[in-house]
């Protein structure tokens, strides 16, 4: 019977001598190489349309449908989820309301008033957070998509 | 010890190594914007394993572990966090070196708990620039590639290495296939990718705080990929990295303390001569 505990001794003890005690064999070694090159290469295949997934930006400004609206955006270090609220038309409030960047979200504490401000996704830049701001933009803009095509609802 | 048979031996390689990593990838990225937490790091680091080694043994010397641990804590934090931040991350680490012990060797490792515990203290930024992410990529992955292998089979821990990233890499593929790809996408792609396997290649494979033998080193390998994609899954945090080779270093350490082996497993490196053991002290 196979288990990963017989897996881990006989990958461990396949030996091609002559070796040196306590070194792994060739063949343990290409073993290895081939797993994580053969699991790399599936997700990478797996994951590929969602780093090419491109971002919706809403052009129809005004027609938002009151309602709560969320939306992720993506950057290379990470995704954000923003939620934001649309009352009478307009944008009430944003917020971030998941944080899954390798870089903290307090760089970019400053942005979500400004989407109230300005009643868009547009933002300012942020140094040294400029991606974390890309991908805050993205996400208010999936989530103001969502609240455009919801307004062209009858 | 002459120069150059120090820089045979493991730890000198593994400063080598570091110092040309650090060196091209500042250049990049801009020295005057990295120095001052590589500078930090290596100064905070230096000077309190000075003082705790010096004062308990009255023995004075570069501490050469110590840098190491300045150079990775340095190579990992974003640039745009202060010095400060850096020299206490460094400082954290090797004060934690010196007091959480199984025996004679330390049971962390000191730049992954520095930057793990300054991250929770203060939110801090980690782009693991000293990775070359900013770097073109055909010269920065042979770079890293040949320099990390190279490093792990000096230390003998090319065992613990692919069981990581076979591990690793196995159970994001599975995960993409039951959660939202978009959840794992980067972890495929630069710069997470470079962080990685310059994880992978100098930190995981730290010899006093990882197995020396293979079994032991599979084990350890595939539980800190398992608790780094438990980690990156469910806070999708920084450090998942950093909470995966800790998980394994209390694993190696329960290990040692289990088989009443108090010492690492003294390295032999391929060329024959016996190579010291990493530790600083």
């Amino acid at each position: 019977m196979v288990t990963p505990h017989n897996v881990a001794d006989r990958l461990s003890s396949i030996r091609v001598s002559p070796r040196r005690p306590g070194r792994p064999g060739a063949i343990a070694v290409a073993a290895g190489v081939a797993l994580t090159l053969v699991a790399f290469a599936a997700g990478f295949v797996r994951t590929a349309p969602a780093r090419a997934a491109t971002t919706v930006r809403p052009s129809h400004r005004g027609l938002y449908r009151d309602g709560t609206f969320t939306g992720w955006g993506r950057s290379p270090h990470g995704r954000i989820l923003a939620t934001v609220v649309i009352r009478r038309g307009r944008i009430a409030s944003a917020e971030i309301t998941t944080c899954r960047m390798r870089y903290p979200c307090s760089m970019i504490a400053a942005l979500p008033p400004q989407v109230v401000a300005r009643q868009g996704p547009e933002v300012d830049i942020v140094s040294g957070a400029t991606q974390s701001g890309e991908a805050f933009s993205s996400a208010v803009s999936q989530a103001l998509a969502q609240a455009v095509s919801a307004g062209r609802q009858p | 010890m002459t120069l150059r048979r120090y820089l045979r031996t493991p730890k000198g390689l593994l400063l080598v190594v570091l110092l040309t990593l650090t060196a091209v990838s500042a250049r990049v990225e801009g020295v005057r914007f990295v120095a001052p937490g590589v500078l930090g790091a290596v100064g905070a680091s230096v000077l309190l394993d000075s003082l705790i080694v010096g004062g308990r043994r009255c023995r004075w010397g570069l501490p050469d572990g110590a840098v190491l641990t300045g150079l990775l804590v340095g190579g990992i934090l974003s640039s745009f966090e202060p010095w400060y931040v850096a020299a206490a991350a460094a400082a954290v680490g090797i004060a934690a070196k010196h007091v959480v012990r199984v025996g004679r060797a330390n049971v962390f490792n000191p730049a992954a708990l520095g930057l793990v515990v300054v991250f929770h203290l203060f939110d801090t930024a980690q782009n693991w620039w000293g990775a070359m992410p900013a770097i073109v990529p055909s010269a920065a992955w042979p770079l890293l590639l040949a320099s990390g292998l190279l490093v792990a089979h000096r230390v003998n821990r090319l065992p613990l290495l692919l069981a990581f990233t076979g591990t690793f890499f196995a159970l994001c593929t599975v995960a993409a296939f039951l959660v939202d790809p978009a959840d794992l996408a980067e972890v495929f792609v630069a710069p997470d990718l470079l962080a990685i396997v310059y994880f992978a290649c100098f930190m995981l494979t730290d010899p006093p705080t990882s197995p020396g033998r293979g079994r032991p080193q599979l084990l350890a390998g595939a539980l800190v990929a398992l608790v780094s994609v438990v980690v990156f899954l469910r806070m999708a945090a920084a450090d998942y990295l950093l909470a995966g080779v800790l998980a394994g270093n209390v694993f190696e350490a329960l290990r040692r303390r289990m088989q009443g082996r108090a010492v690492a497993v003294p390295l032999v490196p391929p060329s024959g001569h016996q190579a010291r053991v990493f530790d600083a002290d």
